[in-house]
C-alpha cells in the first residue's frame, strides 16, 4: 500500500491518527482560551500543518470559535496579497489567487497606508460577519462573542514581520485571535521586534519521542502493510524522528524489494501456496512469464517453444492461474484483423 | 367508483410513468423485486452486501431496474451506508482504465457533488434530510440544484465537511497520490461509522452498438482498475454490468475483484406489472390501480412488457404513451385499445 507523507488534515479520519504533542496542543487551547496569540515553530517536517489542521479540528467541535485555515503557501507572496486572502476568508468573499500570482516576494516593498487600510476594512465589517453565523454549508456555527481564530500556516518570515511587527497595532485591534506557524530556524526573523510582541505563547515542536514516532508509524500505515516491529524500530532509529522524516523512510522501506515487508512477503506466500495446489503446469508457466518480465501471451511463440506446449494447453493453464487471482487479463487489440490478443500479467513475483 | 378523467390528468401532469424520470425519485417508486418475487435473492441480497462492504455487480439487461435497485437500497440504508456515486459512462477511456485517473475523477465527482451540497440553504437542507422536499413541477436542473439526488450523508454537515476536506486538499500531485487521496476521502466518511459504497451505476453502457464500441475499456476497467480499488480503498463496490458481459471475451471470467453477482430478476407475472404501476399512482391519485389502467390493459402491458424482453423501463414508456392517449381521448381510465396504440407508435420509432 502507498503510504503517503502528508499533513494531517483537520477531519475526524485524520484526529485519529495523530500522535502525541498533547503538551503543545494544550498550550495552544490555553492561549485561545485566555485570548492570547500564539507562534507555533518546529523543523521542516516536524508537523506544524498537522499540528494546526488538529487545533482547527478539536475548536470547530467545541463549536465556541469560528476557525479559519489558511494555507499561506500559495498566497503569500506579499503582506497585500496574505492579507486579501485571509479578508476574503474572514468575510466570506470569493477569493481569486491568480490576481496574486504575479506578485512575488522579490516586489517593490508594500505599502503600509494600503495595508492599513485593508486592515480598516476587515475592522469594518468583520463584526457584521461574525453576528450572522451561517445557516448554510458545512460551517459550524459559532458564539458571535467570541473571536475568530485564524490559524496561518506557513508565512514566510518577511510576509510575517511586515503583519504583525508592522501592522502589529492594527491587528491587535481585530476580534481575531492568530495561530501562526513558522520554521524555526528563521525564528529570529519572525519574532523580530516588535512582532515578538504579539505572540504571547510560543509552542516549539520537537522530534517525537521514539515511543510516539512508533505509534505514528503504526497509525499512518496500514495493518495490511505489515512493517514488522523490527522494521519499525529500525525506521525511528535512522530518522531525526520528525513525522516526515518517519514517513519518508517507511516509504522507502515499502518500496524496496529487499526490505523484509511482511504483507507483500504474506501474499507472496499465499500466492505460492496456491501455485503448489495448482500443480507443476501451473508452475512451469508463472516461472517462463516471470522470467519474460511478468507478463505473457498464450500465443507467445517464444514462451510455446520453451515450454514445449500447444497454444490451446497455454490457454487452459492461464485462464486456471486467472481464476485463482494469479494473473490479470488484458485484451490488446492489434491493428489487423482477427481478435484482441489476450496478454496475462502476472498479479505477483511468486517465485 | 372509477378514475376520473381529473385523475388521469393529474397523473398526466406529474409524469406518473415517466420512464427515466430523476434519479433522485428513481428509488421513491421502486418496487422491491423481493417483494414482487416472493423472494430474498435482490434487495435483501444487496443489503446484506452492502452491510459487509462487498464488491458487488448487479447483473441484467438495459431497462431492468438495476439503477433504481441500486438507488433503493442506498436509500434504505442512507443512515449506515455512504454512496460515492462515480459516472463513468461519459469518461473518456484513460478515466475508465487507469486506476489513477479513475481515483482522480472520484475525486472531482465528489468534490463537486459536496459543493453542491454546502450550497444548499438550511431549509431545503432540513426538508431533505426529512424527505420532505418536493420534485414536482421542478426541471431536472432545478431539482439537481435544490439538492435532490444528493445522498443523505453529504447533507450531514460534519461528515460532508470532513469529506469535503480530503477531497480538496492539494498536497496530491502524482499518480500514486491520487489513489492515496482517494483513500483519505474513503477513510474521512468511515470515520463518522458510515460504511463508504462507490456506486457505478453507468457501466453496463461499454458495449459495442450501432453508435459505437467502447467495449475495449471493460477489460481493463474490471481488472486493472477494480484490483486497485479493491486493494487500496477499504470501501464497498456496486458496479452495474450488462447481461452480455459474461459472454465477451474482455469480462474477466470468474468474477475478478468483484465478490458477488446479483441477477436482477425478471418480472414474474400480470400482478408484477400492476404493482409497478400501482408504485407510480398511489402517491399521486388515492385510487386502486385497476380503476386507472383496466384488468385487460394491465395484461397487455405485460404481454409489451415480454414483447421487449423484460424491460421495465419500455414498459413504462407504453404505460405513458397509453396515458397521454388517453388523456386526449378524454378517458376516465386506460384501456387495452390505448396500450395498443401506444405499442403502434413504439413500433414506429425508428431503432
Amino acid at each position: 500500500m502507498f503510504v503517503s507523507g502528508r499533513p494531517l488534515l483537520d477531519t475526524r479520519a485524520d484526529a485519529r491518527l495523530f500522535v502525541d504533542r498533547e503538551d503543545e496542543l494544550a498550550a495552544l487551547h490555553r492561549a485561545v482560551d485566555a485570548g492570547l496569540n500564539s507562534m507555533v515553530l518546529g523543523a521542516r517536517g516536524s508537523g506544524k500543518t498537522s499540528v494546526l489542521h488538529l487545533l482547527a479540528y478539536e475548536l470547530r467541535e467545541q463549536h465556541r470559535n469560528r476557525v479559519e485555515f489558511v494555507d499561506a503557501g500559495p498566497a503569500a507572496a506579499n503582506a497585500a496579497a496574505l492579507l486579501g486572502l485571509i479578508t476574503a476568508r474572514l468575510l466570506g468573499e470569493a477569493v481569486d489567487l491568480t490576481a496574486h500570482s504575479t506578485l512575488t516576494i522579490g516586489a517593490p516593498p508594500d505599502v503600509p497606508a494600503d495595508l492599513v487600510a485593508a486592515v480598516e476594512r476587515l475592522r469594518a465589517h468583520l463584526p457584521e460577519r461574525q453576528a450572522t453565523p451561517p445557516n448554510v454549508g458545512h460551517e459550524l456555527a459559532w458564539d458571535p462573542s467570541r473571536p475568530v481564530v485564524v490559524l496561518l500556516d506557513g508565512p514566510p518570515p518577511e510576509v510575517a514581520h511586515t503583519l504583525f511587527g508592522r501592522l502589529r497595532d492594527e491587528l491587535w485591534r481585530l476580534p481575531v485571535l492568530w495561530v501562526v506557524s513558522g520554521d524555526v530556524e528563521r525564528r529570529a526573523d519572525y519574532l523580530r521586534p516588535p512582532a515578538d510582541a504579539f505572540f504571547d505563547a510560543q509552542v516549539s515542536l520537537e522530534s517525537l519521542t521514539p515511543k510516539a514516532a512508533r505509534e505514528l508509524l503504526r497509525r499512518r500505515l496500514d495493518a495490511t502493510d505489515g512493517l514488522g516491529a523490527e522494521d519499525i524500530d529500525r525506521i525511528v532509529a535512522g530518522t531525526d524522528r520528525t513525522p516526515r522524516a518517519l514517513l519518508t523512510s517507511a516509504r522507502r522501506h515499502l518500496a524496496d524489494p529487499s526490505s523484509s515487508n511482511a504483507a507483500a512477503q504474506k501474499r507472496r506466500e499465499r500466492a505460492f501456496a496456491v501455485l503448489g495446489q495448482l500443480g507443476r503446469p501451473a508452475t512451469m508457466l508463472v516461472s517462463e512469464v516471470q522470467s519474460r518480465g511478468g507478463a505473457a501471451s498464450a500465443s507467445d511463440e517464444g514462451l510455446l517453444q520453451s515450454l514445449g506446449w500447444t497454444r490451446p494447453r497455454a490457454v487452459q493453464v492461464f485462464k486456471e492461474l486467472e481464476e485463482h487471482g494469479l494473473v490479470v487479463a488484458t485484451p490488446q487489440r492489434s491493428d489487423g484483423p482477427g481478435r484482441p490478443k489476450i496478454v496475462y500479467e502476472l498479479v505477483e513475483d511468486i517465485l | 367508483m372509477t378514475a376520473s378523467r381529473e385523475a388521469l390528468l393529474e397523473l398526466q401532469r406529474q409524469n406518473a410513468f415517466d420512464p427515466v424520470p430523476l434519479r433522485a425519485g428513481l428509488h421513491s417508486t421502486h418496487i422491491p423485486f423481493d417483494r414482487l418475487t416472493g423472494s430474498t435473492n435482490t434487495e435483501a441480497e444487496l443489503t446484506r452486501c452492502m452491510r459487509g462492504a462487498e464488491r458487488v455487480a448487479i447483473a441484467g439487461r438495459s431497462g431492468v431496474g438495476k439503477t433504481s435497485l441500486i438507488g433503493y437500497v442506498c436509500a434504505e440504508l442512507a443512515d449506515e451506508v455512504a454512496p460515492l456515486r462515480v459516472p463513468v459512462d461519459a469518461e473518456d477511456d484513460d478515466t475508465v482504465t487507469d486506476p489513477a485517473a479513475f481515483c482522480r475523477h472520484l475525486i472531482r465527482t465528489l468534490a463537486r457533488h459536496l459543493a453542491d451540497a454546502r450550497a444548499i440553504d438550511d431549509k431545503t437542507r432540513t426538508e431533505l434530510l426529512a424527505g420532505t422536499a418536493d420534485a414536482v413541477g421542478l426541471t431536472k436542473r432545478q431539482a439537481r440544484q435544490a439538492g435532490l439526488g444528493l445522498p443523505k450523508w453529504m447533507l450531514q454537515a460534519d461528515v460532508a465537511r470532513d469529506a469535503e476536506t480530503a477531497a480538496t486538499a492539494t498536497f496530491e500531485r502524482s499518480a500514486a497520490d491520487h489513489i492515496a487521496q482517494a483513500r483519505d476521502v474513503i477513510e474521512a466518511v468511515a470515520a463518522h461509522d458510515l460504511i463508504p459504497m462507490i456506486v457505478i451505476d453507468d457501466s453496463d453502457a461499454w458495449l459495442a452498438t450501432a453508435v459505437g464500441d467502447r467495449s475495449s475499456v471493460i477489460a481493463p476497467f474490471f481488472s486493472r482498475v477494480m484490483r486497485v480499488l479493491a486493494e487500496e480503498l477499504r470501501a464497498g463496490i456496486v458496479v452495474a454490468v450488462h447481461d452480455r458481459y459474461f459472454d465477451l471475451p474482455e469480462f474477466p471470467r470468474g468474477r475478478g475483484f468483484l465478490e458477488q453477482v446479483i441477477h436482477v430478476p425478471g418480472l414474474p407475472d400480470v400482478d408484477a406489472v400492476a404493482a409497478i404501476l400501482a408504485g407510480r399512482t398511489l402517491d399521486i391519485v388515492d385510487l386502486p390501480v385497476d380503476q386507472i389502467v383496466a384488468t385487460d390493459a394491465i395484461k397487455a402491458l405485460h404481454d409489451g412488457y415480454q414483447l421487449v424482453e423484460g424491460n421495465i423501463r419500455t414498459m413504462l414508456l407504453l404505460a405513458h404513451t397509453a396515458l397521454q392517449t388517453a388523456c386526449e381521448d378524454d378517458a376516465e381510465h386506460i384501456t387495452h385499445r390505448h396500450v395498443e396504440i401506444a405499442m403502434t407508435r413504439f413500433r414506429d420509432v425508428p431503432g
